[in-house]
Formats: structure tokens, C-alpha cells, sequence
């Protein structure tokens, strides 16, 4: 047995841990205390393909590319010997040389261990490179799951909240319900009008609410489960009856004035609505009725006031009428006795009685004007004067009007100049207002006129005709001039010396003017002359008629009346155009309406009386009859259409040209002027 | 004679005594009544060629007495032409329905009412 030596044992040693680095498939490095490398294993050199030559006896630190050559490492390695500080899984990333990029962990021990020496530290080295890649790839898709997982609890929590609010919005529904249902109920406990339900069905009654039991003195017993028309409510048991009929069929039924019977054998009239309406599966009627007893009480008093009103006015125009003849017949007497001194009539006179009797003559005239204005003002303002709208030529109501000035501007050698057109100029207006317009302008003009000239002028426009009344006259000042037309004003100092009027006459030219949808303005110059503008509108004819329809269905509702439009055309128009001259049409049409004005006028036996005949278009013509129903308005149009015939037969057209008639009522047939128009014109013959 | 005869029918006697003095200057012979029946009478006895009437008299007769006028044979025509204070289209119409020549309205202008005359009888 021969003892191993200590030096056998060790080299027997390090032959032992030799081999073993050598099997082991890690590479393994031997470093001395100095971190050289003494020895490294096969599989270093394989891993890192490197040569021994490049390995052995260099420093750790100095190896490949300077991989080791990490301060961190070093002082691992360093403190290792002398402390035996070993480390595990020191993570090395790096890119080696030949290898390319790796990850290693190294493992460090101190070998053999104390006391034996030498010391030496065994470096393992781990190519987790791989290992880590898949580490990272299992964290990236970790990352992704917990992401989706993220991703899909956010989804749930959505729809959970979605959930959330459509739980809360059915419970709010829900509210909802209950509380328009409490407000329903409260509605029909609290309202101030009968409210009966009822099945729809059966005509049952399901419930009444505290109103119509009170108003009708039945309770709740005697409501529930009956027919209306069993407890003794309707009078006409029958045509109730009916009416359930009716209503089940179309869902709604509506009385205006109803009597229902009390309990105790009063009457109440009220309106009585009844609906129908789906309620879950069923059908159900709901009835609201409400008592009009108040109301018929205060409609009954507005009607007696409007007569009360009626009769005042009638009285009003009495009045007016009574007076207007009181004075008129003195004062007719006053003038005639004067002219007939002043002619000569009643023997001579000298010039200073002459002189006398003008002036008392003059002032017999201004009495009369202010008469005439009071009277009229009253009845323009008063609504009264009805227009009688014909279709007129304005150029000879000038000239009409002219006519009667001509003496008065010779007397005053004043210079008249007309510029008037030579074409018929053809508006509808009030013939007999025109010519006192005209004439109250002209009477100032020469009034005001003491040298120079008076000049009238009418122009067509377009949609419109012109008419000016100018003067070389005084002139009116600046400060006046605004308030020309204003009632009762009577020229400032400053405008000089002019006649006294009434100060009544332009602001009644001005109302006239106006009621035809007209205007009127003035231009003055002080001591250099004055021009007044009148502008008539020619309306296409349409509009005309609306606004005059329109009048008259204002004064019929006020009045509570009726009224109705008759239209009368020639029928066939356009063939008898082909057939006639046009003066020939035109001197028929004017016959007709002539023939028509004079039959309307006729008391005779028709209620009615035409107010006014309007024509359009020269082939229509369309009156307005008030306090006229149905049927008196066909009376009527029968009447007229005989006349038509008589007159067609006169002129020996009487097969030829027929007269087409319609007509309408208000507010039986139509409301508004449009409607009535539009069933007048849907002739009946 | 060619006198012409005006029959004057008016209840304003003040009224009625100027203006025939004033158709007397005229050349016209005149005759006078103060009411509707008295005026009927007058024109049926002597059949006037014209006859002046107030329509406004009253009890409403100037009316019946134009349409009593207007109806009988003898009369009915005499060219009628109305001088009046009351002044309402109503009448106006009615009267100018029943066939007057012309219609005056007091005060009025004279002169012009005897020119309107004289063109009536002219015409005739």
C-alpha cells in the first residue's frame, strides 16, 4: 500500500476536477487569484470558438472582444478569493465574437476548497440566450393575454354599465308611469270638468270623476256598470243610443249644446266631448264634459249688447239724417231768397244792397261746406260710408270736376292747365267720393291761387294711377306742412293769409282716399306754389275684391249676420270674343251690369239687397248681397239671371249669350273671402 | 200757350213760394201742392209737363206719391225731377229705380236746376 503524497493526492486532484471540466458540456473556466485564466474546458473553446492559445494565461478581462470586462464582474471576481463571496447568475448580454449575440449567466466558486491551495475560482458560463428568448416571448405573450384579458373585462364592463342604465331607464319608465299615472289621477279627482270613463265595448260606465257626480247629484253606484242613457242623463234615449253607434265607429262625437237631466230634475246644458282610446288590450271612451250653463249666459248678454249697438247706430244715422234735413232746408231757403234779389228776380237793387247780399251769400256757402264736412266726418268715421265701387274713367271725373271750377279760375284769371292722357284710365272706386276729392282740392287750390295757374295732371303707372292737383298759390310753410291732413287744423300765421275753413275738408279727402287703398301727399313752397298727389291703386282686380269681401265679412260677423257672393259670367266668353267686336262685348257687358245694378236695387220680394257690384276682368261679376242666407241668394241669382235673359233677348242675342251664376254664404259655406270666391265660382248652372 | 207747367210738390211752404217766383221769372207757369195726396191730385187733374218733388215728406210720401205717379196712365210720363234736403242713398236709389230725371239736393244751386229743366222739357 503505497501512500499516496500529498503532491499525488493533489495532482490526482486536479486530474480528477480536469477531467471532469472536461466531460461537464458547460463551458468552465479556471481562473488564479490574478483572474487569469489558468485552464478552460472543452466546451468554452467549442461555445465560444475560441483557441486555447487565445485563452490560456490572459486575463479574464482581456478575453474575446472585452467581454468580461465588466467593472461589476471584476469586483465580484475579485472579492471571491479572499471572501468567498460567491455569485450565481450574473447576467452577461453580449455580442461576442464569432458567436454573435448570446446571454449568458455565470456562476462562480471558489475551488478546492480551504485549505487546500492553490485557490482558484471555477467560472461557469450558461448560454441562456435561447432560454431567454422564450422568456421574453412567454412575457410578450403574457403581456398580450393580459392585455386582452384587460381589454375584455373593459367590454364586459361596458356592456355591464350599459346594462346598469337600461335597468335604471325601465325603472324611470317605470316611475314614469306611476307617476302620470297618480297625475291622471289626480287630474280626474281634481278637475274642474265632468270626466267619464266607459268601456268601449260594453258602453259601460267605469268611472265618474268627483265633478260629474257632484254636477249631476248621482254617485258612484249609480254611475258605475250602466249605460249612460240607463241613469236617466239623456233625454233622447234613442238617438243616444245612435250616437254610442257612431262613436265606437269613428272614435270621437262632440256635442256643442247638450241637456243632461240632474238627479234631482234639473237641466244643465253642456259640451260633451267623447274619445276613444286604446288603453293596453282594450278600448275605452273617455268623456269630458263641461258645463256651458255660465257660458250660454254670457253669449245670450254679448248678444244683446251687440243689438243695443245696432240700435244705436240705427238711431246714430237717424240722428244725423234728421239733422242734416233740419238744416239743409233753412238754409236752402236762406240762399235762394238771397240769389233771387241778387238776380234781379225780386226788383232792383243797388250796388251797396249787392254787396251785402254776397257776403251773406258767401257765408251761406261756407255754412253749407261746414255742414257738409261735420256730416260726412261722421259717417266716414263712424265706419258707415259704404263705398259704391263702379269701374270709372278718372279722366272725366277730372274733367267733371273741372267743369264746375272753370267760372270761379276765369273770374281769378288764373291760367288752368290739363295734362290728361288720351286713353280711358279705368279704376274702381267710388265715383261720387272721387269727385269730392277732386273737388276739395281744387277748391283750395283756386282759394289759395292769386296769380299764376292751377294745373291737374293724371299719369298711368304701372301698377297704379297718379293724379296731382298743383297751384302757383301761397304756398304753405314747412311748419304746416306736416300736419296738412290732421282734422280741424287751421294754417299757422306764417302761411299767410288764406280763407277760413272748417279744416275738415283734406282730412276727409284723405280718409276717402285712403278706404280705396289709396294715398295722398303734398309738396309746398311758401308764396311759390303747393302740388297735392293722389295715387290710386290699380289692384289686380282680385285683390280689390278680396279687400271689399273681406269688409263686408267683417261687418257681417260683427253684426252676427250672414252674408253671400253671387258671381255672374258670360258664359262662353271666348267664342263670343270671336264672334264680336270687342266694343260690342264691351257695350254687353256694360248692359249686364246695368241690367243686373237695377234689378239688385228692386225691394220687391227678396230679402236681400246688393251692396255692390264689382266687375273683373270685364267678364265676371261678382256681388256682394249682406244679410243674405242661401237661400234668398239663389232667390236672387234666379232673379238676376231672368233679367240677364230679358236683357240678352232685347238685343236679340237671346240664345246666343248666356249669364253662369254661383254663389256662396257666409259663414255656411266659407269663412274667408278666398273659400266664399271659390265656391261662388263653382257655378251651379 | 206754350207755357210750360211745373207742378211744385214740397211741404216747405217758405220753400216752395221762392222757387216758384223764381220759375215764374222763367217763363213757366206754376202750380203748387204741400203733400203727396194734394201733389197726386194736382198731376192727374192737370197733367203738368214736370213736376218738382220733395221726396223727403212727411209720413214717406214723396216715394208713394213718385210711385203713385209712375202708375197711372195719365201720368205716369211726366218727367220728375226731385229736389230734397235728406240726402241717403237708400232713397236715392229707390227713387232713381222708379225713373227720375235728375235728383237735387238742397241748398242747391238754382241756376243749375234751371238748366236741367229747360234740358228735361226739351227733351220732351
Amino acid at each position: 500500500m503505497a501512500k499516496k503524497t500529498k503532491l499525488q493526492a493533489t495532482i490526482d486532484s486536479l486530474e480528477y476536477a480536469q477531467s471532469i471540466i472536461n466531460t461537464v458540456r458547460e463551458p468552465l473556466v479556471a481562473l488564479d487569484g490574478d483572474l487569469r485564466v489558468i485552464s478552460a474546458s472543452r466546451f468554452f473553446y467549442k461555445t465560444f470558438k475560441v483557441t486555447p492559445r487565445a485563452t490560456e494565461k490572459k486575463f479574464i478581462y482581456d478575453l474575446g472582444n472585452g467581454q468580461w470586462n465588466i467593472p461589476k464582474l471584476r469586483v465580484l471576481l475579485e472579492k471571491l478569493l479572499p471572501k468567498n463571496e460567491t455569485f450565481d447568475d450574473f447576467e452577461v448580454i453580449h455580442k461576442f465574437p464569432k458567436i454573435g449575440k448570446r446571454v449568458m449567466l455565470l456562476n462562480a466558486r471558489r475551488i478546492p476548497p480551504p485549505p487546500l491551495k492553490p485557490q482558484r475560482i471555477l467560472l461557469a458560463f450558461e448560454d441562456i440566450t435561447k432560454r431567454k428568448k422564450r422568456e421574453n416571448e412567454l412575457t410578450k405573450y403574457r403581456g398580450n393575454l393580459e392585455e386582452k384579458i384587460k381589454e375584455r373585462t373593459a367590454e364586459i364592463s361596458k356592456i355591464n354599465d350599459s346594462l346598469h342604465i337600461e335597468i335604471s331607464k325601465q325603472k324611470q319608465t317605470e316611475e314614469g308611469i306611476r307617476t302620470s299615472e297618480l297625475r291622471y289621477r289626480r287630474l280626474f279627482e281634481t278637475a274642474r270638468d265632468g270626466i267619464l270613463l266607459i268601456d268601449a265595448d260594453s258602453g259601460e260606465i267605469l268611472d265618474a270623476n268627483p265633478y260629474i257626480k257632484e254636477l249631476l247629484g248621482y254617485s258612484q253606484e249609480e254611475f258605475r256598470g250602466k249605460k249612460l242613457w240607463e241613469i236617466g242623463l239623456l233625454k233622447d234615449i234613442a238617438k243616444s243610443k245612435a250616437d254610442f253607434i257612431k262613436l265606437q265607429d269613428k272614435g270621437y262625437i262632440r256635442y256643442e249644446d247638450l241637456p243632461l237631466q240632474t238627479k234631482d230634475g234639473r237641466s244643465v246644458d253642456v259640451e260633451f266631448v267623447s274619445n276613444v282610446y286604446k288603453i293596453n288590450h282594450g278600448k275605452i271612451i273617455q268623456c269630458n264634459i263641461r258645463d256651458i250653463t255660465e257660458r250660454k249666459k254670457v253669449e245670450a248678454l254679448q248678444k244683446k249688447a251687440i243689438e243695443n249697438l245696432k240700435k244705436v247706430d240705427q238711431m246714430k244715422s237717424d240722428f244725423i239724417s234728421m239733422v242734416s234735413h233740419e238744416l239743409r232746408t233753412p238754409m236752402a231757403i236762406i240762399r235762394e231768397g238771397i240769389n233771387q234779389i241778387l238776380d234781379g228776380i225780386q226788383g232792383e237793387i243797388n250796388e251797396k244792397q249787392q254787396k251785402v247780399l254776397i257776403t251773406s251769400r258767401n257765408s251761406i256757402d261756407r255754412l253749407t261746406r261746414i255742414i257738409e264736412n261735420l256730416l260726412n266726418i261722421s259717417t266716414i268715421e263712424g265706419g258707415k260710408t259704404e263705398l259704391k265701387i263702379e269701374s270709372v274713367n278718372l279722366t272725366d271725373i277730372v274733367r267733371q270736376t273741372v267743369l264746375s271750377f272753370e267760372h270761379k279760375i276765369k273770374e281769378k284769371g288764373l291760367d288752368l292747365r290739363l295734362d290728361l292722357p288720351q286713353n280711358t284710365i279705368e279704376i274702381y272706386v267710388d265715383n261720387d267720393r272721387m269727385v269730392q276729392v277732386l273737388s276739395n282740392l281744387l277748391d283750395n287750390a283756386v282759394k289759395f291761387t292769386l296769380q299764376g295757374f292751377i294745373e291737374i295732371s293724371v299719369k298711368e303707372k304701372e301698377d297704379s294711377v297718379e293724379c296731382t292737383v298743383g297751384d302757383s298759390g301761397i304756398g304753405i310753410s314747412q311748419e304746416d306742412l306736416p300736419h296738412m291732413f290732421t282734422k280741424f287744423q287751421q294754417f299757422s300765421e306764417t302761411s299767410g293769409k288764406a280763407e277760413k275753413g272748417t279744416g275738415l275738408g283734406l282730412s276727409i279727402t284723405k280718409g276717402i282716399i285712403e278706404m280705396h287703398g289709396g294715398k295722398i301727399s303734398v309738396e309746398s313752397k311758401l308764396s311759390k306754389g303747393t302740388r297735392f298727389t293722389i295715387t290710386l291703386p290699380k289692384y289686380g282686380n282680385e285683390e280689390l275684391l278680396e279687400k271689399y269681401i273681406n269688409n263686408a265679412i267683417n261687418k257681417a260677423r260683427k253684426g252676427g249676420d250672414k252674408l253671400s257672393i253671387e258671381t255672374f259670367s258670360i258664359a262662353k266668353i271666348a267664342e263670343l270674343k270671336q264672334k264680336f267686336s270687342p266694343e260690342k262685348i264691351k257695350s254687353l257687358l256694360k248692359g249686364i251690369e246695368n241690367v243686373l245694378k237695377q234689378s239688385l236695387r228692386r225691394k220687391g220680394d227678396v230679402a236681400c239687397r246688393g251692396d255692390m257690384a264689382y266687375k273683373k276682368d270685364s267678364s265676371e261679376m261678382v256681388i256682394i248681397l249682406m244679410s243674405c242666407d242661401k237661400e234668398n241668394a239663389s232667390k236672387v241669382a234666379k232673379r238676376l239671371d231672368k233679367a240677364a235673359y230679358n236683357y240678352f233677348s232685347s238685343q236679340g242675342l237671346g240664345e246666343q249669350v248666356k249669364l253662369r251664376s254661383g254663389w256662396a254664404t257666409y259663414p255656411d259655406e266659407a269663412e274667408t273671402s278666398e273659400e266664399l270666391m271659390r265656391k261662388a265660382r263653382e257655378y251651379k248652372k | 200757350m206754350d207755357k210750360k207747367r211745373i207742378l211744385v210738390v214740397d211741404d216747405e211752404k217758405d220753400w216752395v213760394s221762392l222757387i216758384s217766383t223764381r220759375l215764374q221769372h222763367e217763363g213757366y207757369h206754376v202750380d203748387v201742392a204741400f203733400d203727396p195726396i194734394e201733389g197726386m191730385a194736382q198731376a192727374i187733374k192737370l197733367v203738368p209737363d214736370l213736376i218738382l218733388l220733395d221726396i223727403m215728406m212727411p209720413g214717406g210720401g214723396g216715394i208713394s206719391m213718385l210711385k203713385s205717379v209712375r202708375n197711372s196712365s195719365k201720368t205716369f210720363n211726366i218727367p220728375i225731377i226731385v229736389v230734397t234736403a235728406k240726402s241717403d242713398q237708400e232713397t236715392q236709389e229707390e227713387a232713381e229705380k222708379l225713373g227720375v230725371s235728375a235728383y237735387f239736393y238742397k241748398p242747391l244751386d238754382t241756376a243749375k236746376l234751371m238748366e236741367k229743366i229747360k234740358e228735361v222739357l226739351q227733351d220732351k
